[in-house]
């Protein structure tokens, strides 16, 4: 009986005229977003850049005083920072579309405007600024290093593609269960952070125990880092990975996420 | 149009469910006003966020093929570190408005001065209000959705409010929600009952004055 229940819409009548209110409210939503987060403060801005950057350098110090790596190798950081960028990426989009719905519940008195709309406008943000990022960081590494551009800028575009498609999908499907379960928001972000110790953003497959490896690889994104860095360096590298798979459980999660999405839109109800 | 059909809805208040609406079925014209009346406590506010498609009900479907407004007073859907300016921005976008004719009406209605260039964090409840009062003006619905008023503002600001409310009641339909007879009997043309889960409409407003006085 509950299925059935609604309230119909004016505004979305055919799918083509649905598509084009949707086009709408989202562009309107990601303005305000970008408005809103990196609004009167450019530190929002800043912050998007120096938190990889951070992380990157971290990560490159730790090898060079562990494995006595050097630091003029430009493969090395970029191999880094394709880990890092794809990582984030999937992260952030996860976290954003987690908190979109508890975060803007008063949004939501206007029908017109729908919790798929304001993940999707998220995502998408978290998604164009990633790709500044990467531009940056990648010239940052040409400046100081003298080489180390993506090699396959087109390739390492799609990766991204797939990790935000990929954080998207699981972002929707943790969205509604945290809509329903208010709990949900708190276990994943420290699920999130154990995803940033298994998905070889500081190590690679290749240099694994062939048993751990194995296990490890179920990770879709250990895969996406994999590709990420396949496509960023210029040297053939050793890949256990298979971008493939990343796509096809993206694509799995999608229709989940999207149909959760939907269900959980009675426990969505304005403050 | 807006049309029920078979609608219930129920809500949690203390542990004890309560019926809104228990398999209500009822129209409300185009080209009418329409008052909405009720006790405290009855569900009122409940029936308006149903109409205004903000919550869906339990059961039963709501059918409109017209642009209603959100519960007009309404102020929770601002992004508070965002200024005025920028919210009305927002609203005029998602309902596709002229940005800047949204804007300058909501400029000269709600009257906020230098606040309309500041974050809604730091106005008080009164300009919240009347920020969202001149926004739901803005945007052109078919039909506008009345929760009764707490004073928000000036006596200047109530004479205006009350002078673009009639304006608007010549060209868009009125769903108005109250629980005094006189504001009904002076803005309505049609009414309604709200009382123990069921909603009884009349055709004119003084036979649901009678049925709601004897509650």
């Amino acid at each position: 009986m509950a299925s059935s229940a609604r309230v119909t819409q004016p505004y979305r009548k055919g799918l083509t005229d649905g598509l084009i209110v949707m086009g709408h409210v989202v562009a309107a939503l990601m303005l305000r977003e970008m408005k809103t987060r990196f609004g009167r403060h450019a530190g929002g801005y800043i912050w998007a850049l120096v938190e990889p950057v951070m992380f990157i350098a971290a990560l490159l110090l730790f090898k060079v005083a562990t494995l006595g790596s050097g630091l003029q190798d430009a493969n090395a950081v970029a191999s880094l920072a394709a880990g890092v960028v794809s990582f984030f990426l999937f992260r952030d989009i996860v976290q954003r579309a987690l908190t979109a719905i508890s975060g803007n519940r008063g949004l939501l008195m206007h029908p017109i405007v729908t919790p798929l709309d304001i993940m999707l406008a998220r995502s998408l943000l978290e998604a164009a600024t990633s790709l500044v990022v990467t531009c940056l960081i990648a010239a940052g590494i040409f400046v100081l290093w003298g080489e180390g551009l993506p090699a396959a800028p087109l390739a390492l575009l799609g990766v991204l593609a797939v990790a935000a498609g990929f954080g998207l999908s699981l972002g929707l499907l943790l969205g509604a269960a945290a809509a329903v379960w208010p709990v949900v928001e708190r276990i994943v972000a420290p699920l999130l952070r154990v995803g940033f110790f298994i998905s070889g953003v500081f190590f690679t497959p290749a240099s694994l125990p062939p048993e751990l490896r194995d296990l490890l690889l179920w990770n879709p994104l250990l895969h996406i880092t994999e590709a990420a860095r396949a496509a960023w360096l210029s040297v053939p590298i050793e890949t256990f990975g298979s971008l493939t798979y990343a796509i096809a459980v993206a694509w799995l999660l999608l229709p989940l996420g999207m149909l959760s999405e939907r269900l959980a839109r009675s426990w969505m109800a304005p403050a | 149009m807006i049309a029920l059909e078979q609608v219930s809805k129920r809500y949690r208040a203390r542990g004890e469910w309560r019926h809104v609406l228990r398999e209500v079925s009822a129209v409300f014209p185009t080209g009418r006003n329409v008052g909405i009346l009720g006790r405290n406590g009855t569900g009122k506010s409940t029936l308006m966020r149903l109409i205004a498609g903000a919550e869906r009900p339990d059961a039963g479907i709501i059918r409109r093929d017209v642009r209603v407004s959100w519960p007009m007073g309404f102020t929770g859907g601002f992004q508070g570190s965002l200024t005025g300016r920028d919210n009305a921005r927002f609203v005029a976008r998602i309902y596709r408005e002229e940005t800047v004719f949204v804007e300058d009406y909501v400029a000269r209605f709600a009257e906020l001065g230098p606040y309309f260039d500041m974050p809604v964090s730091t106005y008080s409840s009164g300009m919240r209000a009347r920020l969202a009062l001149g926004l739901s003006f803005a945007v052109d619905f078919d039909v506008y959705l009345v929760d009764e008023l707490p004073g928000v503002g000036d006596a200047r600001f109530n004479k205006r409010y009350a002078e673009e409310m009639a304006a608007r009641r010549s060209r868009s339909d009125l769903i108005l929600v109250s629980h005094q007879v006189a504001s009904i009997k002076a803005q309505c043309d049609m009414a309604a009952v709200l009382h123990g889960g069921t909603l009884t409409l009349f055709d004119d407003v003084a036979a649901a004055i009678r049925l709601y006085s004897k509650l």
